[in-house]
């Protein structure tokens, strides 16, 4: 699980990598962004290049990484070198009609940040 | 006279229209099911289920026509014989759907899985190598395009697992659950096993669509104004005993025995006929009565139903007086008893003015008086038993009414008056209808008015179009069989082993079971004449008109003819002014043989000559030569004639035109 609160430096680690495509979800653990980065994290573990990262603690990231996230954004997708936002949105975006983590969506978004 | 004359009129506008093919379009599965093909005597093969001759059903013969030496071919189009159960043939169509849609993903799935594997494989030689390799550009640019290959495919895919299922439905979640666990390549086997699901289903499914077994059953009948609605053999559907081989000569000598019985008869006819009318000719008062004998000769049903007409006509001259006596004798009893009683009415109306309400029943009683009346004037025999009771019940009110006023005078003189007039109506209606002749007669009247009835429901027949309404056929064949529809064969039906005449109609009749249960039933008909150049031997009575008599006495007699004709019958799909002449006026030249009568000191006298006829013999002209004339008298033997070959005349009425039993010929 890669949560970011104290540490940050798996989101470091993330920006580093050149190849790598970064969905970084916004809350905490027991809130339902956290059920969303458990499940994306398990189901995109296959594709090595896809990082999962849950930011606890928002006033933990630098100013311009704060500036990813618009004001009704719950997740953003990261992709190039340096990092760019290439798709974001709320948390629904990511949940069935139910509310439950829809891993066909996570992959349906991480696809389009991928396809760009 | 007139009533035969008009008969004859119509028969003649009826039978001389010129035959067509009719046929109506298929408009339901089973009506395209079977094809109907005609092989004809000479080879040639007729399409009568598509006029441009394609393979496809096109038109259902209703009624074609097929030669009487030919056979009839019933080619089977399966695809029309199956009806499955229509829920269960929707279920396997959406099971079929559903699961192609479910192989579709698989695939797109086991696609997926495979530009995934290369993308993280392309990824896993970037890793390799160090940051500062030659090699890094390349293999970073191999996995960019393996990565958003990967990227294209799967956001198809994703987009499609969405659509499989309802969001949040158990196997949504399912998915969603193993897609999340085991990625990309848990996807193809979760979803085989929902194909495999469908195939069972798909499987148990074709098989009761199986156990259903469909049967195909066919029957042919044929149908003639001669004799009753009988069914005839078809190879393959039924048990029915094949006919013996029987060709229509197209010389139209070698007759079989059925056909020259047939002639035989008319023959003997016509010559009965010729004696009656001869006769009524000598004797010119007479002349109806021969010619109402004549017809009888020629169709007894005809002649009973000319007498029937003329018995009716009596029969309510002599009803119509009776009547009118008994009503006249209770007029006149009613008016003697009311001038009997006068004097006591005209109290009895002063007491009942005295009270009130009471002027206003009795108003209501004389309208139910009069209108009692006004039914007793046309008063019909069912009527009676109904007026007698309005009457015995009108009385009973007087009598009530009376007694309410408490006047013991009007009382006793209205029971009394009502009492007799009750007694001799009773006893009038008794003594008129009941058991008597009189009753009898009417009953019997009644009874002559249904057989008009039922002799006009025959010459409506002339009126229809397409000639004799054909009555129903038989709810089934016993002798016929249900074949499997897999194991159901092309059949036929050689018209050459059936019983069949020119004139008769085939009809094929075929029905669709699934478990002995019927599904549907359509059928076909087709007309047997003969076409092509073929002869006939043509009874006639004919008005002979010697050329020249010795005694300058130019007399018509009448003489039964026999004539062999020629004629050419095209067929339906003969095309042209020729044929549409031949068709119109239905022409037959040939010889003829008259018997006939000039010299009456001759028992015999024979002549022969040439004929020449019209509208299938309705019209037939001729002129020959007397043989027996002596070759030293001053007369010439050459006649000429104009006449009909009535008997067949009477058949396209509808008439039937055997001889009674016991008929002396």
């Amino acid at each position: 699980m890669t949560r970011i609160s104290t540490d940050r430096k798996p989101l470091d680690d993330a920006q580093g990598d050149e190849d790598g495509t970064v969905m970084v979800l916004k809350g905490s653990a027991g809130a339902v962004t956290g059920d969303i980065h458990d499940t994306a994290e398990q189901g995109v573990k296959k594709q090595t290049w896809r990082y999962v990262l849950l930011v606890e603690k928002f006033e933990e990231l630098e100013k311009d990484e704060r500036d990813w996230f618009g004001a009704d954004d719950d997740y953003v997708i990261l992709r190039g070198m340096p990092k760019e936002v290439r798709v974001h949105g709320p948390k629904e975006d990511l949940l069935s009609k139910g509310g439950q983590p829809a891993i066909t969506r996570i992959r349906g978004k991480f696809a389009e940040a991928d396809a760009r | 006279m007139k009533r035969i004359l008009a008969v004859l009129a119509l028969a003649s506008i009826g039978s001389g229209c010129a035959y067509t093919h009719r046929s109506r379009t298929p408009s339901r599965e089973l009506d395209g099911a079977i094809y109907f093909k005609e092989k004809l005597a000479n080879g040639r093969e007729r399409t009568l289920s598509n006029a441009d001759g394609g393979a496809a059903v096109t038109r259902i013969p209703s009624p074609g026509a097929v030669d009487i030496n030919s056979t009839v071919v019933l080619e089977l189009r399966r695809d029309k014989l199956t009806k499955p159960d229509p829920a269960l043939q929707k279920e396997v169509e959406d099971l079929t759907k559903r699961s192609d849609q479910l192989k579709s993903v698989i695939s797109a799935a086991r696609e997926v899985s495979r530009i995934e594997n290369q993308a993280v494989d392309a990824l896993k030689d970037v890793r390799k190598l160090d940051s500062g390799s030659a090699m890094m550009k390349e293999h970073r640019a191999a996995f960019d395009d393996r990565r958003a290959a990967f990227a294209r495919a799967d956001g198809k895919l994703q987009k499609r697992l969405q659509d499989l299922y309802e969001e949040d439905s158990e196997p949504w979640n399912r998915l969603n659950k193993i897609l999340t666990k085991e990625g990309t390549e848990g996807i193809a086997p979760l979803l085989q096993e929902e194909v495999d699901e469908i195939e069972r289903r798909q499987q148990a499914l074709t098989n009761t669509l199986r156990s259903k077994s469909f049967t195909l059953r066919i029957e042919a009948f044929l149908e003639s104004p001669k004799s009753e609605t009988k069914a005839i053999h078809l190879e393959g559907y039924d048990s029915l005993t094949e006919g013996k081989l029987e060709r229509r000569d197209a010389w139209g000598l070698d007759l079989p025995d059925s056909e020259r019985e047939r002639i035989v008869d008319e023959f003997s006819r016509y010559r009965q006929m010729a004696d009656e009318l001869n006769a009524g000719l000598r004797e010119r008062k007479k002349l109806l009565e021969a010619i109402q004998r004549a017809v009888a000769v020629a169709s007894p049903k005809l002649g009973e139903a000319i007498a029937l007409i003329d018995k009716l006509v009596g029969d309510a001259k002599g009803l119509a007086d009776r009547f009118k006596r008994v009503r006249g004798d209770l007029d006149a009893f009613a008016a003697a008893l009311a001038e009997d009683v006068k004097a006591e009415w005209k109290t009895a109306v002063a007491e009942l003015a005295k009270t009130d309400g009471n002027v206003a029943k009795m108003v209501a009683l004389i309208e139910s008086i009069r209108t009692l009346a006004a039914d007793w004037k046309s008063a019909k025999p069912e009527q009676l038993a109904e007026l007698v009771t309005r009457a015995a019940e009108l009385a009973r009110k007087i009598v009530r009414m009376v007694s309410d006023l408490d006047s013991q005078q009007l009382l006793s003189t209205l029971e009394k008056v009502v009492e007799a007039v009750v007694k001799k109506l009773a006893a009038d209606v008794r003594a008129t209808w009941d058991g008597s002749p009189a009753c009898a007669q009417w009953t019997g009247f009644l009874g002559d008015v249904q057989k008009v009835v039922n002799v006009m429901g025959q010459l409506a027949v002339v009126l229809e179009a397409a000639g004799r309404k054909p009555p129903g056929l038989p709810q089934r064949v016993p002798e016929s069989f249900d074949v499997d529809v897999d194991q159901a064969k092309d059949t036929f039906i050689d018209l050459q082993r059936s019983p069949r005449a020119a004139g008769d109609r085939l009809k094929v009749r075929w029905s669709l079971l699934q478990d002995g249960k019927l599904l549907d039933s359509s059928s076909a008909e087709f007309d047997i004449d003969q076409f092509g150049w073929h002869a006939t031997l043509a009874p006639s009575i004919v008005l002979v008109r010697p050329y020249r008599l010795e005694d300058d006495e130019e007399r018509f007699q009448f003489s039964a003819t026999l004539a062999w004709l020629h004629r050419y019958h095209p067929l339906p799909e003969q095309e042209g002014a020729l044929y549409a002449v031949l068709r119109f006026l239905q022409p037959a030249a040939g010889i003829h043989a008259a018997f006939l009568n000039f010299d009456s000191e001759k028992e015999i006298e024979i002549g022969l000559g040439v004929s020449v006829a019209f509208w299938g013999d309705r019209l037939v002209l001729g002129a020959g030569y007397n043989l027996m004339v002596e070759p030293d008298e001053r007369r010439e033997g050459v006649y000429f004639f104009v006449g009909s070959s009535l008997i067949p005349l009477l058949q396209a009425l509808g008439f039937e035109t055997g001889r009674k039993s016991g008929a002396s010929p």
